[in-house]
């Protein structure tokens, strides 16, 4: 089951950083259709939140089609943000991703220096802040 | 009931001294409030009123539909621990929790014996013989195990230190979903109420300065910094919050119901630490020129 | 909520279980040696001249030794217990709370301000009064002999260490003490004016109230030169004589020696009977024909009882009056 943790330092609120793990989870794989969410009271009992705050993610996971709660069962998941993308797909890239660092690293980039470059040329390229 | 605290023109004055200034407030249930305020804001006097300890100068205040300390039933319903924590220094831990039993019918004997021994404290100890910390966990202990439907708590993880203030937090939002509870939390540490709390109240010079939810607080509270002659002109229907001055370059906050947009100036969310610091500096700089743009006062 | 009204006195209530079960054993064990003494010493079955010698040496030995010893303890228990029940049980009740804060506990649980109160109240007064009446009974059956002897109970030392009106007492302090408390708010101060009010209290009953609870009784009686209390002359021939009163044990109000015409008798000495180069017994010899009478009011001693129920009822009114008070400033006046 997805453990959330909250940052306090992140400036990003409590119930959004929530929603983002939860579509991050579903990307990756972690989370996939079926599996049912942590209840309110699990998530209160390992991470210092409100309960509103949860039941707000929820509803805004809700509307955007991802989840489904059913009354006296919990939360499960209906939806999916992989899309047509195979799961394949996401490991070869991975993979990709960590020889790039590696060469990164041996070409003698230091790890803010990699973080530095990544940033960038994400920011450059998408419009979506990481 | 849909109220938990309501209070109109809620005034408390000890002779000449007022703590708490024509208050008015409406509390929904099912809130964690954080109530914020320097010192000597008139954050216990509130709880104290609330709690029924304390009775207004003028002014009413009401709790879960009823007057404070009306009677053993609304007793039974509100929760409260003091600032300090007070307990009885020549009672064991052990004589506490009976008392909590025989002084209150819903008493949750099997909660509270759960929640000391997980505290680690020694049953047999008398209470005068704990640490800060551990009386406060103990006075906390006895306004949980007593199932109300509201908690008030004055700064009740001050003595605490971080792990323990963590555990004391999680220990309350699992009140709160078991017992669908309202809590009012006064405190000093206002990145631990962002978690935790869903309601704001801050209290300066015992007056209310905000009394909202805290993502309207947040949503709505913006601060603008540029040069001083950028902001002359406040966004239209802007209602200034606090200014400071530094040579030419100014800071700004102010409050809009519309989302603020401005060229030549900067444009940022307060987040709630930073909401709150704003009127406490308000509060401690009465002095400030209050420049309204013309669309504002209209 | 009495299971915390006992807990709180719990120490207090087992070290006063102590002290009098030390006394109670100090009073069993001296008690029939002093009967004793007392039938030996035949001032009880004494008629005639030599019982005021039999009686005062009865009395030296009954004060002397042991028994001496057990009645100072027992006249400081029964005189001082109602003072210290006032300031050790009674002004601490609310104001330790209030100063250690933990009346935010006790009036934050699911009990009004009265229901806290009232059994706290009980047990205090309860215990006071139960004492006091333990410790005065034990005195008062102890002392007989040495009361029988002397006569006088009325007198306030021995009074108010007798019979019921320490529970009086003890109850007006306690009830007293607990005002204070809620008042001042501060325990040192509340045990201050506690214990200056209950003694200013006795010290008024004693002096000025008591003597007046019944209406007194007089007697006129033919001046008795031989058990004389006063017997002066100043140079201007003003004479000043009384007499003691003959009434044993009785509480005298005044004492006045009248001339057969019924004024004040101030002399003037006759010089031919009374200067310094004659012998004092003719002026006494002279001062006896002229037929005075001696003129008393006073309360006698067979009104002991009458006084102690009066008193305690008394006593026990204003208690209640204080309860009340007490009551109604801790729920609408503490704020």
């Amino acid at each position: 089951m997805i453990q959330f943790h909250l940052d306090s330092a992140s400036g990003v609120a409590p119930y959004l950083q929530i929603v983002q793990q939860v579509r991050h989870a579903l990307r990756l794989g972690l989370l996939r259709e079926g599996d049912q969410l942590p209840t309110v009271r699990e998530v209160v009992s390992t991470v210092t939140i409100n309960p509103n705050t949860v039941h707000k993610a929820y509803r805004e996971l809700e509307y955007a089609g991802l989840v489904t709660p059913r009354p006296g069962l919990g939360t499960f998941v209906t939806g999916s943000l992989t899309g047509d993308v195979p799961a394949a797909s996401y490991v070869r890239l991975r993979a990709d991703l960590v020889r790039w660092i590696e060469d990164a690293q041996r070409a003698g980039l230091d790890d803010e220096s990699v973080e530095a470059l990544v940033h960038g040329t994400l920011r450059e390229h998408l419009r979506v802040e990481p | 009931m849909t109220s938990a605290l309501t209070a109109r023109g809620l005034t408390k004055r000890y002779g000449r001294r007022t703590a708490l200034d024509d208050c008015t407030l409406d509390i929904p249930t099912g809130r964690v409030v954080a109530l914020v305020g320097p010192n000597g804001a008139g954050k216990s006097t509130l709880l104290g009123l609330a709690a029924g300890l304390l009775r207004p100068t003028s002014g009413e205040i009401e709790v879960l539909g009823d007057a404070p300390g009306a009677g053993p039933d609304q007793l039974a319903r509100v929760g409260f621990v003091a600032q300090d924590a007070p307990t009885y220094a020549n009672l064991t831990v052990a004589d506490h929790l009976e008392l909590g039993r025989r002084l209150n019918p819903r008493w949750d004997a099997k909660a509270a014996e759960r929640r000391i021994a997980d505290l680690g404290l020694d049953t047999g100890q008398k209470a005068g013989r704990l640490s800060g910390g551990q009386r406060a966990q103990l006075a906390l202990t006895l306004a949980l195990a007593k199932r109300p439907e509201l908690l008030l708590l004055d700064e009740p993880a001050a003595s605490l230190d971080p792990l323990a203030r963590h555990e004391f937090l999680q220990g309350l939002m699992a009140h709160v979903v078991d017992h669908e509870a309202s809590v009012v939390l006064s405190s000093h540490l206002v990145s631990d109420l962002e978690r935790v709390c869903d309601h704001l109240v801050v209290l300066t010079g015992s007056r209310v300065q905000v009394a909202t939810d805290i993502d309207e607080a947040t949503g709505t509270h913006y601060r603008l910094t540029g040069d001083a002659r950028d902001l002359d002109d406040l966004p239209p229907g802007a209602e200034l919050v606090h200014a400071t001055d530094n040579g030419r370059h100014r800071t700004v906050v102010v409050r809009s119901a519309l989302p603020v947009v401005a060229d030549r100036v900067q444009v940022e969310q307060l987040g709630l630490e930073d909401l709150v610091l704003t009127y406490m500096a308000r509060a401690a700089t009465p002095a400030l020129r209050t420049v309204a743009s013309p669309e504002a006062t209209r | 909520m009495s299971w915390l009204a006992w807990r709180l006195f719990r120490a207090q209530g087992y070290l006063t279980l102590l002290l009098l079960a030390c006394f109670g054993v100090l009073v069993a064990l001296t008690g029939p040696h002093l009967a004793d003494l007392y039938s030996r010493s035949g001032a009880a079955a004494c008629t005639g001249d030599r019982c005021s010698e039999l009686a005062q040496s009865f009395l030296n030995g009954a004060k002397a030794g042991l028994t001496g010893a057990v009645y100072t303890v027992g006249m400081l228990a029964v005189l001082g217990f109602p003072i210290l029940a006032g300031v050790f049980w009674g002004a601490p009740l609310v104001s330790r709370e209030l100063e250690a804060g933990t009346h935010r506990v006790a009036w934050t649980q699911s009990v009004t301000r009265t229901r806290w109160l009232l059994p706290r109240l009980g047990v205090v007064l309860g215990a006071a009064a139960v004492t006091a009446a333990l410790v005065s009974f034990a005195l008062t059956w102890w002392a007989s002999p040495i009361d029988s002897t002397q006569g006088g109970r009325l007198q306030p030392g021995v009074y108010l260490a007798r019979g019921i009106v320490p529970v009086g007492y003890a109850l007006l302090a306690v009830a007293l003490g607990v005002l204070l408390g809620a008042v001042l708010r501060r325990t040192v101060p509340a045990m201050a004016t506690t214990f200056a009010g209950v003694a200013a209290l006795m010290l008024t009953f004693s002096l000025w109230l008591r003597p007046h609870l019944l209406p007194p009784a007089h007697a006129n009686v033919p001046l008795d030169l031989s058990n004389i209390q006063t017997f002066a002359e100043t140079d201007g021939g003003h004479m000043e004589v009384v007499a003691n009163f003959a009434q044993k044990g009785a509480l005298v109000l005044s004492n006045r020696t009248l001339t057969p015409q019924g004024k004040l008798f101030v002399g003037p000495a006759d010089p031919t009977q009374c200067s310094r180069d004659l012998p004092g017994q003719r002026c006494m010899d002279w001062v006896s024909s002229l037929g005075l009478r001696q003129d008393v009011t006073y309360q006698p001693a067979s009104r002991f009882w009458a006084f102690q129920l009066i008193e305690t009822g008394i006593l026990v009114a204003i208690a209640a009056a204080a309860v009340a008070l007490c009551v109604w400033w801790v729920r609408r006046r503490i704020s």
